[in-house]
């Protein structure tokens, strides 16, 4: 008995050395960073002063790791290049998109000197009061590919419109359906806030088709690799054979409808329209097993996020209170990424690309004048 | 047949039947052939996933990394195969040993440092994942061996060839709790500790097979998923955590350890993934379908549990006499030599 006593302290005076060590270790680390960067640390209004190039460090913070916001990396590593300052994209360790994690993520990259964010808020409301913290040091925040609610400190919010693309797509069905018949609709998470807005767009589209065209399911909270499979076939099972199309505005659940139009042709008469540029999707509309799929600007947030952020800081510049904004949901300072349809015909063409439409990302760029005011 | 009708999963698995027959009739996609297949396809993942954490759970511990060691397992996988280009053999065999190496790993830093297995699985899992994450930046693997997406999509009518490794899994992890002596020393050390040392157990042992043969199972379900969904994402596992420990708990699976029944495991996958699909057949408002399942575990949780108390009060009604009970005649059948000491 007293070895094993002795045994349990050994190895908790072991443990607490060590995780003291590496305390220590973290902290030196920690304070070395902060210090050769504190003194760096704006202090400035909202006003955003000049800031020297060689002191510019923006981050692009996806709410976890996703591979919707893969093209991020790349954008922030192009825009690093062509601007010649700090350009990282910072992933917040949380597969779940839990805000705190995304908080001290970003408190973090403060404390080593990062003066303008670009972010994925995890939660429309809860991570306001980083941006608070954040707008009162004077470091500038826009929300990158979702937006939090108004009133916010984020200066703006760049983001895929997911109502309106959803409402695109549905009558993009509609039409190849001949104006008629019935439709399911695959969707994300419930706690995600686009989703809600989703379902508003789709519920658009179908009431534009004057009764012509039915919802008869709605099958939320399957965006997960194990909740998506079972769910799609589960309505294929039960639904399969009085369904003439099928909407997605989430990623996984397009994979495993591709997937499974894929693997059995009895559903094919279905008329599938999916998210996103996974290669099982891009495959299956190559060889005509589905109708399309909707794309997003995911590199061009990016680079307008990087490009806008650098020029707040390197040239003083601040956003228009008369900018010609878009109200979209609970916010009322939002620009559209853009979104269009891929059909068959033009699989080839994007299936190896990473998600990208330029010519809105051009033209976002060309009407930087009417959203920032320059000195 | 006594034996089966004596099981805690015995009035769930007949409550799910009768249920079943009754949602054929009255909706007759619910028994066609394709939503059957769909079922007994998910249902096999679910009883790999149960039988992993109920490794765990047979020497009353818990592994928070099922989900982890998957998400390691299959960017392994998709790795060795797309980029390294090894043979699919290679490659699942690889992957199934990063899968083994990442449980021993959990119990050997349990068995040494006597932490909780929450603790470290809680840390570990996080890291594997993590470390999944890091490899591949969060883009899938796509390009998937034809002999996994033939076994993660096939089917021979209604029969989905994902049962037959679930089948053999859970037949293999029954036969072991059953007649090898490693696996009736887990149950007597779940059971009680205490007395299985002193019968000469060595819990370290147990604690180390029980969290390696997990991180097998868990790898294994992680290969079969690949095939399910074509293709090997990294966030596989993010959502097993629950359905790790309901399939193995409705299946009959003593929390406190010492009561592993396998085939409660498959059963209780399939009553889980027969509720699921059953909400969508019937087209249960999408909002409440979270709510129902909750309900319906807590259901047959409760219902497994009254279940149990009839039984136990029949048996003590047939045998007054006292004896060292099933534990302790496991512990003692179990105390063979070459088993380690405690």
């Amino acid at each position: 008995m007293q070895e094993r006593v002795k045994r349990q302290t050994r190895w908790t005076t072991t443990a607490l050395v060590l995780g003291a060590s590496l305390s220590v270790a973290a902290l030196c680390v920690g304070t070395a960073a902060s210090a050769s960067t504190s003194a760096k640390a704006p202090t400035r209004a909202r006003t955003h002063a000049k800031v020297p190039k060689s002191k510019i460090k923006i981050a692009l913070i996806p709410g976890g790791p996703n591979v919707y916001f893969a093209p991020w990396a790349a954008a922030a590593k192009a825009e690093s290049k062509a601007l010649g300052v700090t350009v990282s994209y910072v992933v917040p360790p949380t597969p779940t998109f839990d805000p705190s994690v995304e908080i001290s993520t970003v408190d973090s990259l403060v404390a080593k000197g990062y003066n303008a964010f670009a972010i994925f808020p995890d939660g429309e409301a809860s991570i306001i009061p980083l941006y608070t913290r954040l707008k009162a040091r004077g470091i500038p925040v826009i929300d990158l590919a979702g937006c939090t609610s108004d009133p916010t400190p984020a200066l703006l919010c760049f983001a895929t419109n997911v109502e309106a693309s959803a409402k695109y797509e549905t009558q993009v069905l509609t039409k190849a359906m001949g104006g008629k018949g019935k439709i399911a609709f695959l969707t994300g998470l419930l706690t995600d806030a686009n989703t809600a807005l989703r379902e508003a767009g789709v519920t658009q589209g179908v009431a534009a088709s004057h009764g012509k065209v039915k919802l008869v399911q709605v099958v939320s909270n399957i965006d997960s690799p194990s909740a998506a499979p079972p769910a799609v076939e589960s309505l294929l099972a039960s639904k399969g054979s009085q369904l003439t199309g099928m909407l997605s505005t989430d990623y996984y659940p397009s994979v495993a409808a591709a997937s499974v139009l894929a693997k059995n042709a009895q559903f094919r008469h279905i008329l599938f329209i999916g998210q996103d540029n996974d290669p099982t999707v891009m495959k299956a509309l190559e060889k005509g097993y589905i109708y399309g799929t909707m794309w997003q600007n995911s590199y061009g947030q990016g680079v307008v996020a990087a490009q806008w952020l650098y020029k707040m800081l390197a040239n003083g510049c601040s956003v228009k209170s008369n900018a010609p904004f878009t109200k979209v949901g609970k916010t009322s300072h939002f620009i559209n990424s853009g979104y269009f349809f891929v059909g068959k015909k033009d699989a080839a063409k994007y299936a190896k690309g990473m998600e990208n439409i330029p010519a809105t990302t051009k033209q976002v760029l060309g009407e930087t004048s009417k959203f920032l005011a320059c000195p | 047949m006594n034996r089966v009708l004596r099981t805690q999963w015995a009035p769930l698995l007949a409550a799910t039947i009768i249920a079943g027959v009754v949602l054929s009739f009255s909706t007759k996609q619910f028994g066609s052939s394709f939503n059957v297949y769909t079922i007994l396809q998910t249902a096999s993942v679910y009883a790999v996933i149960g039988l992993s954490q109920m490794m765990v759970l047979a020497v009353a511990d818990m592994s928070l990394a099922v989900g982890g060691i998957a998400s390691l397992v299959t960017i392994a996988t998709g790795n060795l195969y797309q980029v390294q280009h090894w043979p699919i053999g290679a490659a699942i065999a690889g992957s199934l040993a990063l899968g083994l190496v990442c449980g021993l790993l959990n119990g050997v830093i349990i068995a040494m440092t006597k932490l909780s297995g929450f603790i470290v699985t809680l840390a570990t899992g996080t890291a594997f994942t993590g470390i999944a994450y890091g490899i591949t930046s969060s883009i899938p693997y796509s390009n998937i061996a034809s002999v996994l997406t033939t076994l993660g999509q096939g089917r021979a009518a209604f029969f989905s060839y994902l049962v037959l490794p679930a089948i053999a899994m859970t037949l293999a992890v029954g036969a072991g709790f059953r007649w090898l002596p490693i696996g009736r020393s887990l149950l007597a050390v779940g059971g009680n500790r205490d007395a299985a040392v002193l019968s000469g157990l060595s819990q370290k042992r147990a604690i180390v097979t029980a969290h390696a043969v997990s991180g097998l199972l868990a790898a294994i379900a992680a290969v079969l998923y690949i095939g399910v969904l074509q293709s090997a994402t990294p966030a596989t596992g993010s959502d097993w955590l629950i359905i790790s420990f309901a399939v193995p708990i409705i299946g009959g699976t003593a929390l406190v350890g010492g009561e592993a029944p396998a085939s409660g495991c498959f059963v209780a996958a399939i009553v889980l993934s027969a509720i699921n699909d059953a909400l969508i057949v019937l087209n249960v408002n999408t909002e409440a379908v979270q709510m129902a399942e909750g309900l319906l575990i807590f259901a047959a949780v409760i219902a497994g549990k009254l279940g149990q108390n009839v039984r136990t009060g029949t048996r003590r009604s047939r045998r007054p006499s006292t004896g060292p009970g099933r534990l302790g005649q496991i512990a003692q059948d179990s105390a063979t030599p070459g088993l380690g000491m405690p």
